[in-house]
Order: structure tokens, then sequence, then C-alpha cells
């Protein structure tokens, strides 16, 4: 009996500790891998539509039709456009056309993903990888116009997507690396003229600046500084038709040692509102007068109405959410979204950055520990907002960096940087961060680490919650009101760029990935590179030595459809 | 005869070693207060110290002329020597105390900053020139020469030295003392110049095969000159005025010669080379080698390294009727 | 007798390593232009590989393979000609890496003076009009130090400011094996 009472009491002894133990196990492995708790539950994932093989290197850039019937693809050396029909079963090619054999901007691209074609009513634009801007026929992919726009030869590159808007096709161009000065084009959506075309640098005639400027784009850079001097417009091209006006974030200046470009730089490192009809500055507001770190201000720019005012959300690449009204260039404020140790603080009227001194540079000097590394703290498609709700969703890339300013001379063609650089993850916590930020409060509503940065970019819809790809080959969706993870995919790819949310023509909700590799990032992924030097690939080696190199080379497009 | 043959040496000797004690590279010749004021060091010390290796070398041959027997322990002569003995080891103690203040005051005096605010230049030393930049609030007011500053008379200038690839040591004796450049630091260097002329100046330290060969000049103008001076720096390189020029110029532009040297207002815009946006203007060619003419011009151009040998000009072959028009337009570079 | 042979033997030691210095600053115009006379297989992927050398280079006594002056001057090439913006310190960026000695046009001198000279698809601009024959040939001989096809005792460091480990072309037996480039 006694025997019999002591077994049963051993056993619910035994049961506690059991219990015990699996609940300590349970909390320790959250403690230690949090990531488990939000990939404990997967809700049901969604399920591919079509995958497509692109068949060459490089991440190809996608869009798709108003009418979410025709999925295009562009991919990039050699250019290819493909036009995919989604409405038909097994999805035919529905058309192909070749944009030439240049591939000679494979090694002038460095950092910005390819942009994606544009497509209105019948036609589709295509910025060419030879510099060339191009309308096609959306139906056939017969050639409407072809306009060549940037010199190839002189490094000269077509950047981002083109923007369609009053009748106008607008398209950026620059390559900061290779100290290109950057600009605005404005061409004839009918015919492909050129209509105007605006300068980041030089006189104020090449700006689009009135009387009375006083040529600022020249006398703030030394000598002919200005002719080489960089701010392309890497960055996003954004029309608001209520305000009429053009709003774009221009690239860093050249070369990345400060010391070789003495002054304020303008007009890089800001933002620019343009009258779209003439290209008339309506104003600029200078982020990073004289970028001591060649962050540039191409971040993404996201544009929303407070109180009946538009306002300008622009989160930079030196860790900074500005709030603008978008009307005037007026700043409303400045705040860190991610730590930093570049800046001290930003003033909160005039935009002027107070900088770490213990962060200054100086040339053939190594300074550690400078964060955000020049990737920037977000990337040009890194931020979406939660439509009819204040919550801005930013994919932040958490990276330091030691800078070591280099002697460098412009020889038109090849690389004007003069600086070696090496990233470092952070002190704390992982290389990247998707952080919902409350607009209303002004602070964190939530953030959610990923392994690797995320440098591809970010969307948010209400019904498909915060979709972002990773480049260890994920595409994840996680909930927008805490962060909790909904469904994660694994693509077998990097994903460098930006998914695409559309509506199949069945009313299906959607989302087309592209995966590959593009830049210097993802070229690392895909094997090229020696990781055992720190400063491959401008220092993300150092970052991501661990990434194994996918299986297949190969971009590729891949449409899920969602839950 | 043998008199004669034990003066020649010192014949050669002797004004080999004063040979430095004038002219344009010369300490003695103090052209600011700050070399005035190690000039004045320098005296203090040589006298002072003379006066005393003097004295010890006569008390020494007094010692040796009057040697005595040796002074027994406690005795008064022994008593006496360590008096004398005692005196003369504080005497050192005051006399190296006092040298010591007044170098100090001389080299805290030559590092006071006045009232005024100073010119800043920045020198970068690199193997085997000196490139001159003039920075300026206005970006584009400032600009970029080499082996050559000018300063005006009278106004305190700020030399701020860096290196590009090794240790040199930046040298003009009439006008300051030496300072090493050091690559990745910046050492400064601030003096008022009180006297117009010219002086020569040089690397100090060590540098590579062409250290003898990296000389500098620092021209000390007149206010008005100074501004007129730096009005023709600032402004774009000339245009060609005739076809012979202009034929010069496309042919520096399009040949390797603009990818290491900047001819500003023209494609070159190279950092590797000396700026040439001015050369002809200046005095001398490759850091105080040869006067600038254009003859000078055509050989530096067509071998520069066997007037220099090791230095990183390569030789860039061009055709006779090429080397006489890239003469022509640098020559014409003022 | 045996005192003269150690003198001897101490002599050739002590010399033994002059010509890895041997500096030959001046290149004859004539010398320059034949340097240049390459004979490149045609075909090839966007320009010619391999082939063969200028008759001169053996005249010579190939400088630019072992001498420590001549692949010096490469590297200060190699820094102040924007290789690095694209190439890195070798691990290259937009450009393919260096010291991993998979290259695209193989290890040949030949390949990489064509290279130099001409450029390549891809993105690889011309440097025939940006440097003299003989930079060329110094460049040349740098880079194929980098990928570690010449001994090491020539070849200089590689800079250490942003680097946690040693040189790659001097430290060929601690090196991970070569994996293949999936391209």
């Amino acid at each position: 009996m006694s025997d019999r009472r002591s077994r049963r009491g051993g056993d619910s002894l035994f049961k506690l500790e059991r219990w015990c133990a699996s609940f300590w196990l349970a909390v320790l492995s959250a403690c230690l891998f949090p990531q488990m708790l939000l990939t404990a539950a997967p809700r049901d994932p969604p399920h591919v539509l079509l995958s497509w093989r692109a068949g060459q290197r490089g991440l190809p850039s996608i869009a798709v039709s108003a009418d979410g019937r025709m999925l295009f693809v562009q991919t990039a050396f050699p250019s290819t456009v493909t036009a995919l029909d989604l409405a038909v079963p097994d999805h035919p090619v529905a058309w192909r056309a070749s944009l030439g054999e240049e591939t000679s901007a494979e090694g002038l691209s460095c950092c910005a993903p390819p942009g994606s074609p544009a497509p209105a009513e019948s036609r589709l634009f295509v910025n060419g990888p030879d510099g060339h801007v191009r309308a096609l026929d959306a139906r056939t992919g017969a050639q409407v116009w072809d306009r060549p726009l940037a010199r190839i030869d002189e490094a000269e590159l077509l950047l981002g997507a083109p923007l369609l808007a009053r009748g106008k096709v607008f398209v950026g161009t620059g390559n900061d690396d290779f100290g290109v000065r950057g600009s605005v084009a404005a061409l004839d959506l009918s015919d492909g003229h050129l209509l105007w075309r605006r300068y980041t640098t030089g006189p104020d005639a090449d700006v689009g600046i009135g009387a009375g400027g006083g040529d600022t784009g020249m006398t703030s850079w030394s000598g002919d500084g200005w002719m080489h001097g960089g701010g392309g417009l890497a960055g996003p091209l954004v029309f608001d038709p209520m305000l009429d006006l053009l709003f774009y974030g221009t690239g860093h200046p050249a070369p990345w040692n400060p010391a070789l470009r003495p002054g304020d730089n303008r007009w890089t490192s800001g933002l620019f509102a343009r009258d779209p009809a003439t290209g008339a500055v309506r104003w600029f507001l200078g982020l990073a007068p004289h970028d001591l770190y060649a962050l540039g201000a191409a971040g993404p720019l996201i544009l929303a109405t407070e109180q009946g005012n538009r306002v300008l959300l622009h989160p930079d690449a030196n860790g900074f959410l500005y709030t603008l009204d978008a009307a005037s260039g007026r700043m409303l404020s400045a705040r860190p979204f991610v730590a930093q140790t570049a800046l001290r603080h930003v003033d909160q009227t005039t935009a002027r950055p107070d900088r770490n001194p213990a962060m200054a540079l100086a040339t053939n000097t190594t300074t550690r520990g400078i964060c955000p590394a020049w990737p920037g703290a977000v990337g040009a498609e890194g931020a979406a907002l939660l439509s009819g709700t204040t919550l801005l969703l930013i994919a932040v890339n958490r990276m330091c960096m030691d800078f070591e300013p280099r002697q460098a001379g412009f020889i038109a063609g090849t690389p004007f940087i003069g600086a070696n650089m090496r990233i470092t993850p952070p002190v704390r916590g992982a290389s990247g961060r998707v952080v919902a930020w409350d607009l209303v409060a002004g602070r964190q509503a939530w953030a959610v680490d990923e392994a690797y940065p995320l440098i591809g970019g970010i969307v948010v819809s209400p019904e498909a919650g915060v979709i972002y790809g990773t480049l260890d080959g994920w595409l994840r969706a996680i909930g927008p009101d805490s962060g909790r993870l909904r469904w994660s995919v694994d693509v077998g790819a990097p994903v460098p760029g930006r998914p695409l949310l559309f509506v199949l023509p069945d009313g299906r909700h959607a989302v087309a990935v592209a995966s590959g590799t593009s830049g210097p990032v993802a070229s690392i992924l895909a094997g090229k590179r020696d990781m055992r030097d720190a400063t491959a690939g401008h220092g993300y080696a150092n970052v991501l030595s661990e990434l194994k190199p996918p299986a297949d080379p190969s971009g590729r497009v891949t449409v899920f459809v969602l839950p | 005869m043998s008199s004669a043959r034990h003066r020649f040496p010192y014949a050669i000797v002797t004004p080999l070693l004063l040979a430095a004690c004038s002219g344009a590279q010369s300490a003695f010749t103090p052209g600011s207060p700050q070399s005035q004021a190690l000039r004045s060091l320098f005296w203090l010390m040589t006298i002072v110290c003379g006066v005393i290796w003097l004295l010890v070398m006569l008390s020494l041959i007094l010692a040796i002329w009057r040697r005595g027997p040796a002074a027994l322990a406690g005795s008064p002569q022994e008593r006496r020597a360590t008096m004398v003995v005692g005196t003369c080891v504080m005497a050192t103690v005051a006399v190296i105390a006092a040298l010591t203040v007044v170098s100090y005051a001389a080299t805290r005096r030559m590092a006071e900053a006045g009232a005024e605010e100073p010119l800043t230049i920045r020198v970068r030393a690199s193997q085997w020139w000196w490139e001159v930049e003039y920075p300026d609030t206005i970006a584009s007011h400032g600009f970029i020469t080499a082996n050559e500053i000018h300063v005006p008379v009278g106004r305190p200038v700020r030399v701020e030295l860096e290196a590009a690839d090794v240790i040199h040591s930046f040298w003009v004796p009439g006008i300051a003392g030496k300072l090493d450049t050091i690559p990745g630091r910046t050492n400064t260097l601030t003096f008022t110049a009180r006297h117009i002329g010219v002086y020569r100046g040089q690397c100090a330290e060590f540098c590579g095969l062409q250290h003898a060969h990296m000389a500098l000049l620092l021209v000390v103008q007149d206010p008005r000159g100074f501004a007129r001076w730096e009005d023709v720096q600032r402004t774009q390189a000339v245009t060609p005025s005739d076809t012979e020029q202009m034929r010069g110029r496309e042919v520096l532009v399009s040949r390797q010669c603009a990818a290491c040297h900047t001819v500003r207002g023209t494609m070159a815009s190279g950092r590797l080379g000396p700026d040439l946006t001015h050369i002809g203007g200046r005095a001398f060619l490759a850091a105080g080698l040869l006067p600038v003419t254009r003859g000078s011009l055509a050989a530096w151009v067509a071998d520069p390294q066997t007037l220099k040998p090791g230095n990183n000009m390569p030789l860039v072959p061009l055709s006779p009727d090429d080397l006489r028009a890239v003469s022509a337009y640098l020559a014409a570079l003022r | 007798m045996t005192r003269a042979l150690a003198i001897l033997l101490a002599i050739a030691l002590t010399t033994g390593g002059c010509k890895r210095e041997q500096r030959d600053l001046r290149t004859d115009p004539p010398v320059a232009a034949a340097l240049n006379d390459v004979a490149v297989l045609p075909g090839g992927f966007g320009g010619g590989i391999g082939g063969a050398l200028p008759p001169v280079l053996s005249v010579l006594g190939y400088p630019f393979d072992g001498n420590a002056y001549q692949l010096g001057e490469g590297k200060r090439l190699y820094g102040g000609f924007n290789c690095e913006g694209c190439h890195a310190q070798g691990g290259g960026v937009t450009g393919p890496a260096l010291t991993d000695g998979w290259w695209r046009y193989g290890p040949d001198r030949v390949s990489i003076f064509v290279t130099l000279r001409d450029g390549r698809p891809h993105g690889m601009p011309a440097f025939g009009g940006r440097l003299t024959t003989d930079q060329l040939w110094q460049l040349t001989g740098y880079i194929r130090s980098m990928g570690a096809f010449l001994p090491p005792s020539g070849a200089p460091s590689r800079n250490d400011e942003m680097q946690a480990r040693p040189s790659e072309n001097r430290t060929p037996a601690a090196m991970p094996p070569r994996m293949a480039p999936s391209r």
C-alpha cells in the first residue's frame, strides 16, 4: 500500500518535474530563439501560382498591369522584357522583347535594384540598362519609341523606375559611385521627346532655379567638383496630383572621401520638389550638406494627409524619420527610428544635422563604429504606410561600418569613391529589423528582428499584412498590429528587391516576388566574391559571410496566391 | 708646399659650411617672428654653452697644469674641492633650468595664435612633391596648387600638414622650424611672415629616392599682390590662344596625362600628380628641380625618369609635334 | 681556401636578394613600344584570351613576375586608378574577386594585360589610354600576385587597416579550399 502510494506520489512528482522541465525549456528556448515563437504556428501558407526562371544572373524587376492580368518581367544583363498572362491557365508568355545586348551596366550599377517597368493603359515604359528609355506596346511588345538618355560609356545609368504622370514619363539618371551628375528628365509620353532635364549639381539654369539663386550648385563645390559630383536619383520619384508636385531625394556627392569635395556640395543629399510641367524647383531641403558618410537622401518618400495637409514622410538613410509639409518643404519633425552614432541630433526646423565629432573622418585614417553604414538605415523601397492607419512600416538595416577615406582622382567611366569600408553588425541584436512606427505617438509600436539586413523593401496591406523578403531566401508575412509571423515561405534565392502586391483578375490577392542577385550584396550571395577580403562588396562581405550561395544562380519570379 | 696642402681641405669645407648661412633657405635671415625667436634661442644657447665649454676647458687645462699631490680625506683642500664641485653642479642645474625655461617660452611664443583670423593652408606631402590647398568658406573660392606657397606679409598663417604616403618633414628655415608630416595625422604650424621675399624650403625627413628633390617655395607678398595671385589661382585654366596650344590641350586631355593631373576647366581631373591649372605661372617644376620654361616643361614631359629618376610620372611616348604642342600649352597655363 | 669559399658563400647569400629589389626606373621608349606586342588568340567571350607574350619580356628577364619594385608600383597604380571601386582590395564589389584566382579570362599574363588595356564586357573599362604600357605590365604583375599566381617573395603585402587576418596571397597553405563559384 505504502509502496503503491509512494509510487503514485513518485509518478505525479515525475510528471510535475517533466512539466517543469518542459516549461523552463520552452521559456529558455523562447528567450534564446525568439524566432521560434513566431515560426511556431504559421497560418496556412500561400500557394505558388507561378514560378518563372529568368535563365540568367541578376535580379529581374517586375510590374503588373492595372487589371492584374499581365505580369511584366524585365531582366537586366542583357535586358529583355517578358509578359506573362496571368488570366490564362499555365500563364503562358504573351510576348518577349529584347532591349539590346548591352552588358557593361552590370559592372557599373552598384546598389540600386534595377527599376521596374511602368505599365500604362496600352503601353509599357522601360528603363534599359543601355541608357535608353523605351515605350513598348503592352499587348504585343512592339517598340513604340526609343529615347537614348544616359551615356553608358561615361557610366551614366537610368536609375529606378520611370514615373508616369501628367502625360509625361519622368526618369532619373546618375551613378554616384562613378562621379556622374544626377538628373531628372521629363519625356513626352506619346513620342518620347525630351521636355526638360534638370541636374542635381551645377549652375542654376541646369538645376532649374530661377534668377538670383547665386549658382550655389557650383559655388558650394571646389574647382570642377560639381561636374562629377554625383547626386543621382537612386530612390523613388513620387508625384502628388493634389499639389501637382514631383518629389525625389538626391543621392550622395562623389567621391565618398569628403576631404576631396570641400563645401556643402549642393544639391546632393537632399529632397527636391519640382513643378512637373517645367521642372522648376519649388523647394529643396538639404538633409546632409557636405554628406560625410556618403549616405545620400534617396530613401523612401511617402505622401499622407494629416488634418487636410499633405505631408511627406521620409525615413532617411541616416536613421531619422523626417516629416515635412509637402507643399512648402517646411520641416515638421525629425525623429530617430534606429540607434546610430553618426549624428547627435537634427535641427527640427532647418534639418541641419549635428554631427558626432567622435566620428569625424580624416584621409588615410580609419574611423570605426560609424552607424548607420553606407547602405543606409533604410533602402530606397524600405518603407510603406498601412492604409487607413498611422502605422509606418520600415525595413531597417542596423549595420555599422569602419571607414577609411583615401585619395582618388576622377577618371571618366571608372569608380570615383576614394574610401575603404568594412561593414560590421550592430553591437547588440541582428542586422535587420522591421520597425512599425506609430506616426501619431512618434515612437516605435513594435519591432521584429531579422538575421540579415533588409535591403529589399517592404509592402503592406490590411488583408495581406506586412510582406518582405530576406537575403537568406525567405518571403515572410507578419501581422501589422503586433508583428506576429503569419507565414514564411522559402523562395530558394535571396530577395534583394521589393515584393509586389496585386489583385488577380479573379479577385484573389497575390504577391509577386523576384529573387536573384544584384549589386554588391547579391553578387556576394552568388559566390562571386572572396569573403576573406573584409572590404569585398564595399564591406558587405563582413556581415554576409555565412550566407550560402543559392543552388540556382538564375533570377526567378514567383507569384503566390495569398490565403 | 705642405702648408698649402693642409689648407686645401679647409678652403673647401669652410665655404660649404657657411653656404647655408644666408640666402633663401637660411635660418639666419629670419622672415617671421617665429624664425626670429628660433634664431635668438639658437644664439643664446650657442653663446651660453660656448662660454661654459670654454670655462670647463680652461679649468681642465689649469687642473692638469697645476696637478699636485692627492688631497687627504678631511683635509681643507678636499673641503674646498667639494665646495667647488658643488657650486659647479648647482650652476649647471641653474643654467640648464634657465635654458629650458627660455626654450619653452620661445616654443610657446611660436605656437601662439594671434588675435587675427589666420590664413589656413593645407599642405599635403607626397613622394616627392607638395600639394598646397587654400580652402575657403565659399568652396569654389578654394583652390589647389603645388610646390609653391604664397602668403601675405603680416597676416598669421596656419599650415595644416598631411602626408599622402610616407613621413615627410616641412621645413622652410627662413620662416619656421621643421614639422613632420605623418600619414593619417594633421600637424599644424603657425607663423607670420614679416618681410616680403622668397623663401625656399624642403623636405627634412628622408622619404625615398628623390628626397633631395623635394623643395618648395614660400613667397611672401604684400596683401594686394597676394590677393591678385589668389584671384588668378581661382580662375580656370586659360583657353588656348592658338592652334598649337589647342592641340596641346587636346593631347593632354586625351592621353595619359589627364588620369593623374587636373587642369580646371578641362576634363583632366586626376589627383595623383600636381594640379597643372596654373603651372606656367609657377617658378619651379617638379618640386624645385627646374625653372619653369617651355623648354624645361618639354624636357620634363619627354623624359621625367632621366631628370628625376624614380618619380611617379611615367614616360608617356608623344610624337615630337605633340610634345611641342603640350609644352606650348603648359607654358601658357599662367 | 675554406675561408675564401666561406666569404664567397656569404657574399652570394647576402646579394642573392638584390635582383628582387633591382629598380629599373626608366623604360626606353622602343622597349615600351615592344612591350605592347602581345599576340592575342582571337575569339573568346568579348575579346581574346591567352596568346604569346611580347618577346622583349624575356630579354628584360620577366621583371613583372617577381621584381618587388615593379609589383609595388603595380599596387600603387591599383589604388590610384580606382580599381578598388569595383574589386575592393581583391574581394570584388561589382567587379569579380581577384584574390580567389577564379578569373573569367584566366590567370594568363596576356589575358590580364589585354583586359586592362582594352577592357572587357560587363563593365571593365579600358585603361590603355590612361596608363603607359610599362604601367599596364606593372599592374598585370600585381594582379597576378593577388591571385597567388606569383611566388610570394616579390609580392607586396595587402593593406591591413580593414582586415583581421593575414594577406591572402601570402598564406596559401592556410586558405580554405577554393570553391568553384556558381556562375
